[in-house]
């Protein structure tokens, strides 16, 4: 025996690694390893593409991540039947946003076994559903709101800090917290309405409010 | 209107997305580089191989014969004197016309001696009677003093063994 192959993590691992950040990135890497393989078979089953399984599957572990982070992940399945019931629903939902739903998408299961009727809907971010056109129209937006929108969210959100350190975060560019309130305000303003509009393209709404984003 | 709880919930998401995806990029740059990897170790492999059995396959009793028989034997007689010359003379013609066995029977009725040793493994080899040159081999290489003891080298020693192998492979 050339190669000695390590234990994969159980179920538990994964999400107490998830929780404590202990060995995050090999974590990921054993989801990958484990999961995506069987995710992709599935997607491509729906008559999606290598780069659709990849968003998908991305997604569905930032998912099951958001869900341990905030404490809502209840563990009552394997975390590789999240992955499974994520990855399809988010499929299932782009495909019923571009028209090409098929009612027999349904019955496609995971290595031919029957879908857990479990329902994650209340332990998962987006309950109302997501799709991957609104996820990558949401980046895009991100891409667009400038350096500082992007910092100061993920200051706020992500890193949960207080305006007062948020302002000195931003080293005097920014003279008060009402400032620093109302840029995030006009930041989340922005990307609402850019979400809402579906239709209406990036540009042009970037235009719109390009005088509020970039006022001081 | 979407409520600033489903932005906030998105902006999580798309900064774990980040992460993962930096993951996923290094995953696949490390699976290209294996992949790369075991192209070159293949094809190295491969041109080892067919050196090996070029190698191989020019190999012969002879060649090595050719190569070591006849020069150490001008060589040495030049330096020493021999017990019976003529003799020694008529086995190293004879396994020069590549009459291996009458060698033999030549070399058996001289006395012993180094140069005896030495031809004797040469006709065994050409004869391919592999135990005899295996002890002759031994014999020569247990004696420090022996005339060709330092004849006996690694290539020798490899060249004998593959012609064991290629014996096995085409027998």
């Amino acid at each position: 025996m050339f190669f000695i192959k390590k234990n994969s993590y159980s179920s538990k691992q994964i999400i107490e690694n998830i929780k404590n950040r202990k060995n995050y990135e090999k974590t990921i890497r054993e989801l990958y390893k484990l999961y995506y393989d069987k995710v992709k078979v599935l997607i491509i089953k729906m008559n999606g593409t290598n780069e659709d399984a990849e968003d998908i599957f991305q997604d569905a572990i930032a998912k099951v991540i958001w869900s341990i982070d905030k404490d809502q992940f209840k563990g009552e399945a394997h975390i590789s039947t999240y992955l499974f019931t994520i990855s399809k629903n988010m499929w299932l939902s782009t495909l019923k946003k571009r028209n090409r739903y098929d009612v027999s998408y349904d019955n496609v299961t995971v290595d031919g076994k029957r879908d857990e009727d479990i329902d994650f809907t209340d332990e998962l971010p987006l309950s109302d559903g997501d799709d991957l056109d609104t996820k990558h129209r949401f980046r895009e937006l991100l891409n667009k709101i400038g350096e500082d929108c992007q910092r100061l969210l993920t200051y706020f959100y992500f890193q949960q800090l207080t305006y007062e350190e948020i302002l000195t975060k931003f080293e005097g560019k920014y003279t008060s917290e009402k400032f620093i309130r109302n840029k995030k305000s006009r930041c989340i303003n922005y990307l609402r309405k850019g979400l809402e509009n579906s239709t209406e393209k990036i540009s042009d709404l970037l235009d719109n409010i390009s005088e509020c984003l970039d006022k001081k | 209107m979407l409520s600033e709880k489903t932005i906030e919930e998105r902006l999580y998401l798309e900064k774990i997305s980040q992460d993962v995806k930096g993951v996923r990029a290094q995953m696949k740059k490390e699976d290209n580089l294996v992949t790369l990897s075991v192209r070159w170790s293949s094809a190295a492999a491969i041109l080892l191989f067919s050196f090996f059995s070029i190698y191989l396959v020019q190999l012969d009793t002879r060649s090595i014969i050719e190569e070591k028989c006849y020069t150490n034997y001008t060589r040495s007689s030049q330096s020493e004197n021999e017990k019976d010359p003529p003799r020694l003379e008529a086995a190293l013609q004879q396994i020069n016309s590549e009459n291996y066995e009458e060698a033999v029977e030549i070399l058996n009725d001289l006395p012993e001696s180094d140069h005896k040793d030495w031809f004797l493994l040469n006709a065994s080899l050409g004869l391919e009677d592999y135990d005899q040159v295996d002890q002759l081999m031994v014999k020569i290489q247990n004696d420090e003093e022996h005339l060709y003891f330092n004849q006996i080298d690694n290539y020798l020693l490899y060249d004998i063994y593959l012609l064991k192998i290629k014996r096995k492979i085409f027998n």
